[in-house]
């Protein structure tokens, strides 16, 4: 029989950008205004009741090469594919080399690997993480340093429904 | 160590400790009969286990006690709070615990924790009301911010609390990140010179 090939997964480009669904509870709003303002540190944390190995994310340019409202369109969609999403929810869109750097920092082999498929598109993983959530100063560099744009599920899908 | 002279956790009334004292004995919860029923709750986490009211037939129920355990754990210190800052603070519980926005991994907000927080703002009296968040754990989440900085807090059982925010040291940004007794906290900020951030 002939040996099957071994899985290789590639990293995410440093230039690109990835997108990370954020529960409504995590989600850091102005309190009196309530407009989206950032997401917690323990929005990029692993869940360890769940065993997970590598936070989920969804490669942006896989949807569009630089327009942005199609990125998140498409990692919503996707999204939707999976699960149901909640309207106060945001998508943290981070700095794929921006991630890696902070690992750097932290003295901590981060990567961001490609874990698509056809029924999947664009999901990939943040993986070397530890799993005990621990490191608070790589998952406040995620939060501060490495996301770039925060919007809320409400907010793409009003301007996909404006147009 | 500074003394805040509030003894929460001994003098106040606690409606919700009746996980553990049901009159159903745990055998039974897990017994076939019981076990046909649906289950109550979506989340499966341990977390819940402490502010949530033993045998419940929907979230809705859940999320209403939860609610009921944050609002009343502030009302006792209506005193001391600004009735803005109240206001504002249940619009955001209500905002955290609301059956349309839960998912999975939402979590009930946790007694301690909670309390852990409320200590922190009487002790440390931030002025400005903070934006509020629920951890996978249903710890209590707070962030503040300026125009230079935003300082974010975990507050866990036990006067606990963990914060990190980002600096400008020299040319580069760095995370600071500190993890104590929540009565430290404020000299913290003070001597990092954000604790303007808060007030």
């Amino acid at each position: 029989m002939a040996k099957q090939k071994k899985q290789t997964r590639r990293d995410v480009s440093p230039d690109h950008h990835v997108a990370r669904y954020c529960n409504p509870q995590r989600v850091i709003r102005d309190p009196v205004t309530k407009q989206v303002i950032g997401v917690f540190p323990q929005a990029f944390e692993l869940r360890t009741a769940r065993k997970e190995t590598y936070v989920s994310a969804y490669c942006m340019e896989t949807f569009s090469a630089d327009d942005l409202k199609v990125q998140f369109e498409g990692v919503l969609a996707a999204l939707r594919r999976k699960l149901t999403v909640a309207q106060a929810a945001v998508l943290a869109r981070l700095h794929a080399g921006l991630v890696v750097e902070a690992g750097v920092r932290c003295s901590l082999q981060i990567r961001v690997r490609d874990r698509s498929s056809g029924a999947n598109p664009g999901y990939c993983g943040i993986e070397g993480m530890p799993p005990d959530n621990t490191n608070r100063e790589l998952l406040q560099l995620f939060a501060a340093e490495c996301c770039k744009d925060v919007r809320s599920v409400e907010d793409i899908e009003a301007r996909a429904d404006a147009e | 160590m500074t003394d805040y002279g509030i003894a929460f956790a001994d003098s106040w009334p606690n409606p919700w400790i009746v996980t553990g004292q049901l009159p159903l004995p745990q055998s039974t919860l897990t017994s076939g009969r019981f076990r046909a029923n649906p289950a109550p709750n979506p989340s499966p986490k341990s977390s819940d286990q402490e502010s949530t009211p033993g045998v419940q037939t929907t979230l809705d129920e859940q999320l209403f006690d939860n609610r009921a355990m944050t609002k009343i754990a502030i009302s006792q210190l209506a005193m001391h709070l600004d009735e803005a800052w109240r206001r504002v603070t249940f619009e955001q519980l209500d905002a955290l615990l609301a059956s349309d926005h839960w998912e999975e991994d939402s979590a009930f907000v946790k007694r301690a924790p909670f309390l852990t927080f409320l200590r922190f703002v009487i002790f440390a009296g931030p002025t400005r009301v903070p934006s509020l968040g629920v951890g996978h754990s249903g710890n209590t989440l707070a962030s503040w911010r300026n125009d230079n900085t935003q300082i974010n807090a975990e507050f866990m059982a036990n006067d606990k609390a963990a914060v990190s925010f980002i600096q400008q040291v020299g040319r580069s940004k760095e995370a600071i990140v500190w993890h104590g007794d929540v009565a430290d906290l404020r000299l913290f900020l003070q001597r990092n010179g954000v604790l303007d951030c808060i007030l």
